[in-house]
């Protein structure tokens, strides 16, 4: 049971990366505009030209 | 796709903007192969320059359509030149560290996610922009650009020549102190979250521990690691807690942050204590709980409070930086907005929004004013009509000369008097603060006694149960209880129109069980209405007799040659010839003849017509009357025009039992007739401004709660008197008011909205009000007799006051319609 001293340890080590990713991510404002990026996604198709354009109203 | 799909089978509507096409323009743009009709030259220009940067995406995937655009006008661009000048750019523009320049925009016109993926397409593809990001829910953009590759008129230009409009503005406000506030909670909560798992992970372990046996070098040594996880939610998330508690401590105002701060001191004290010497209880996991719940409901109160100052957010920032100033000699010239004086004259193109307060002095054209008056169907404006800064033009160019810049102008004042409302308490809140400052004192008693108990009975419990007895009714709830009602409904006021000006308002109003009414311009329009004509002479039909009336009054601006304008309005028209105005007394005119309306008198004189019909149904009912060289043909009569809903409003104030009093300087028939129309009952004329003032103490004296309701200039003394005064203005006049609260809309159905979301809020107070202190009597015994843990006491008092929170929120999204 030993190795726990080393995994906790090592957990400490993750939690404060984590910490320190959460503190960037808020202060860059990753969480300001929480609608928006979830559409961008969808739009970044880059092949202008699609087959099923003009499929009439389904 | 279900747009883009709908829309190619729609062809008699605009391609882009979906408005419907003018007959005979064909406009067509070819988008993916596909021949698409435009409405206007506007639409063209954009769906091309879409096109041309291989954008035609955007179509496909939007999911709303944008506003039509302005024709693209090169003139225009001339206009965004200013933005380039160094000095007005220190006003928005901030340089970043690789020399590039920074600035913030408000782009106008964006429906769906689809304008941003279209601004951020086209601008990223310009040479020389380093960064660009639009927020989709703020509609801001922030860009940064190198300037000795593209200067910021360019990037403008490009956003306009896609359809929407962009501005820069002025961060240096309350918008950025939020956002920074916003995002250290955030990162309080979020390492508060974080580290706290891991304690909680480790204290179940412990807990096992406890039950079954643990090696003691495991708990050592968990003990130590929970100790180094608390240090940072303690003392970097929990730091607002703490110096909240000791500015408290030092001005000798218990507030809430004392038995929280007392509470985790104690606990932490005492798990240090342990972890040092190596024996008894540690409380680290109840430490981590609280702060995190704590600090949770605090951000929920920080965003509710801050949805309810949007308001002064949208006016600070609605104001454009620059405007077009037209020159005696006609020139147009655009400068900043502070060289701006007062009868300087400006151009204002329709979409922009009116930079200041003035009159019309050209053009005519409807304004938006719904920021300032809740309405959102946009108003007529016409030469000499006043306009106010912070509206909308919509149709068409208004050339307005100023009367008012900068701090005087009304969008300023309203600022100013919310602000001052906002920040001044009502004194149910004060009240509300008096009673927890009490509770924390007897609190902090109950909890020394507690302590003292259970230390001479179990001495292993008597920590933990002092630490549950002082999170566990921590009057947080109570404490939230009013004023985030108060902040909820001052917010959604401001929605319908209706400004707050003294907090203390809401309560009377709940409480006025009388309401007062003016009559002239608040209960009627303050304009006259033709209500009968009384032929003398049957060869005339009304409808003749509407004819030669409005030809003669045509000219005039007289209040009663409108109200004949106004009744005649289906009737063809004719012109009358040598028409002559007699002002005071009427007005003559050729037809076919000469033709006279006016006083009796005017006729008497004029006419040889003297058979004055002597049938005057009430003798104070205006009337003009008409008649030829010989003969008399009618008489005309007018009276002063019901508001549209004052019948509602009055029905719907009866149904709730208040009662009701008319109160008019009119002449009594005038008010009888008004009252009656409107089933009030009780009706007070020919009263002048000291009498209604007599007239309400009197009221107050049998005991009424009085709340008059005027246009407040004519009233000033009985508003003094009444014990909530409402006012109904039309905004241009707010600074001379007096009054508790302005319908800023000039309708008289805010009033019944407002009553509702009066009623909604007061007893939202009292909800929470009751639900607070109920759980705070309910929560303590268990607490003392040691029931509950402390991390269940923290889960309580967070969840109660989150509980009060959402409630208040409450009032904003319910419907008052």
């Amino acid at each position: 049971m030993e190795i726990i001293f080393l995994l906790i340890i090592v957990s400490l080590v993750f939690v404060a990366i984590l910490a320190g990713v959460l503190y960037w991510a808020i202060r860059s404002g990753q969480f300001d505009d929480l609608e928006g990026h979830g559409h961008q996604i969808l739009m970044d198709d880059d092949d202008v030209k699609t087959d099923d354009e003009d499929t009439p109203p389904s | 796709m279900f747009f883009f799909d709908r829309m190619s089978t729609m062809s008699e509507s605009c391609f882009h903007c979906g408005e419907p096409i003018p007959n005979k323009l064909e406009l067509i743009v070819e988008i993916d192969n596909q021949p698409r009709e435009m409405c206007c030259y506007g639409c063209k220009a954009v769906a091309e320059q879409i096109l041309e940067f291989g954008l035609a995406d955007y179509y496909k995937h939007r999911t709303s359509l944008p506003t039509k655009p302005e024709e693209f006008i090169p003139e225009d661009l001339k206009k965004l030149a200013i933005f380039d000048n160094p000095q007005v750019q220190t006003e928005f523009v901030s340089i970043n560290d690789d020399s590039s320049k920074e600035a913030k925009l408000i782009i106008d016109g964006i429906s769906c996610p689809a304008c941003v993926w279209l601004i951020e397409s086209r601008l990223s593809s310009l040479a020389g922009i380093s960064h660009v990001s639009v927020n989709y829910s703020t509609q801001r953009s922030r860009i940064c650009w190198q300037e000795s590759v593209i200067s910021l008129s360019d990037i403008l230009s490009a956003i306009s020549r896609l359809g929407y409009s962009a501005q820069p503005y002025n961060h240096k406000q309350r918008e950025l102190i939020y956002d920074n506030e916003r995002k250290s909670q955030l990162i309080r909560i979020g390492i508060a979250g974080l580290f706290g798992m891991q304690v909680m992970m480790i204290a179940i372990a412990l807990y096992f521990g406890d039950a079954s046996g643990i090696e003691k070098q495991y708990r050592v040594f968990f003990h130590w690691i929970s100790l180094i996880l608390t240090l940072p939610v303690l003392f970097y998330s929990g730091r607002p807690l703490l110096i909240g508690a000791y500015r408290d401590i030092k001005n000798r105002r218990p507030g809430m942050d004392v038995p929280i701060t007392l509470g985790l001191s104690i606990a932490f004290c005492s798990s240090l204590w342990s972890t040092l010497q190596n024996t008894g209880h540690v409380y680290y996991d109840s430490i981590v709980m609280f702060v995190f719940f704590i600090l949770g409901g605090r951000y929920f109160e920080f965003m509710s409070r801050r949805k309810s100052t949007a308001y002064l957010d949208k006016v600070s920032s609605i104001l454009p930086l620059t405007a077009t100033q037209v020159h005696n000699n006609g020139e147009q010239e655009i400068v900043e907005l502070n060289s701006l004086s007062v009868s300087d004259k400006v151009l204002v193109k329709p979409g922009e929004v009116i930079p200041v307060d003035g009159d019309v002095y050209e053009g005519r054209s409807s304004v938006n004013e719904s920021l300032i008056t809740g309405e959102s169907m946009p108003v007529t404006k016409t030469l000499g009509m006043h306009v106010i800064g912070g509206s909308t033009n919509v149709e068409s160019p208004l050339f307005i000369k100023i009367t008012d810049v900068g701090e005087h102008t009304v969008l300023s004042n309203i600022s100013r008097i919310i602000d001052k409302a906002s920040s001044n308490k009502p004194t149910t809140v004060l009240l509300a603060n008096k009673i927890v400052s009490v509770f924390i004192v007897c609190l902090l008693i109950i909890a020394a006694l507690t302590a003292f108990y259970w230390y001479q009975a179990d001495q292993s419990q008597w920590l933990a149960i002092t630490i549950t007895v002082l999170v566990v009714s921590c009057p947080c709830a109570l404490s939230l209880a009013t004023p985030t009602a108060f902040s909820s409904a001052a917010a959604t006021l401001m929605q319908y129109g209706i400004a707050l000006i003294n907090n203390d308002a809401l309560e009377k109003i709940a409480k006025s069980d009388c309401f007062v009414f003016d009559k002239t311009g608040t209960l009627t329009k303050g304009e006259l209405e033709l209500v009968q004509i009384e032929i003398n002479d049957s060869n005339f039909k009304r409808d003749d007799v509407l004819q030669i009336a409005t030809a003669l009054e045509s000219a005039s601006e007289h209040p009663l040659a409108k109200a004949i304008v106004n009744a005649s309005k289906n009737i063809e028209t004719i012109r009358a010839n040598n028409i002559e105005n007699f002002p005071g007394q009427g007005i003559s005119g050729e037809i076919e003849g000469s033709w006279y309306i006016g006083t009796e008198q005017f006729i008497n004189e004029h006419s040889s017509a003297d058979a004055i019909p002597q049938k005057v149904t009430a003798e104070s009912l205006r009337k003009i009357i008409l008649a030829n060289s010989t003969s008399l043909i009618a008489t005309l009569y007018f009276t002063d025009e019901l508001r549209e809903n004052s019948n509602t409003l009055i029905q719907y104030l009866k149904k709730q039992g208040k009662k009701i009093i008319l109160m008019s300087g009119d002449h009594r028939s005038i008010v009888e007739l008004i009252a009656d129309q409107l089933n009030i009952d009780e009706h007070q004329a020919e009263l002048k401004p000291k009498d209604k003032l007599d007239n309400i103490a009197k009221l107050q004296d049998q005991g009424y709660q009085v709340c008059m309701v005027g246009d407040g200039i004519n009233d000033a003394p009985a508003f003094a008197q009444a014990d909530v005064a409402i006012a109904m203005t039309d905004a241009s006049d707010i600074t001379k008011l007096n009054a508790d609260v302005l319908l800023l809309n000039n309708k008289i159905e805010s009033l019944k909205t407002m009553l509702k979301i009066v009623t909604k809020t007061n007893r939202t107070i009292h909800m929470n009000f009751t639900w607070a202190l109920a759980y705070n009597i309910i929560a303590l015994p268990f607490a003392i007799t040691g029931f509950i843990t402390p991390w269940m006491a923290a889960l309580g008092m967070s969840l109660s006051s989150l509980i009060v929170v959402v409630n208040a929120t409450k009032i904003t999204t319910a419907d008052y319609s």
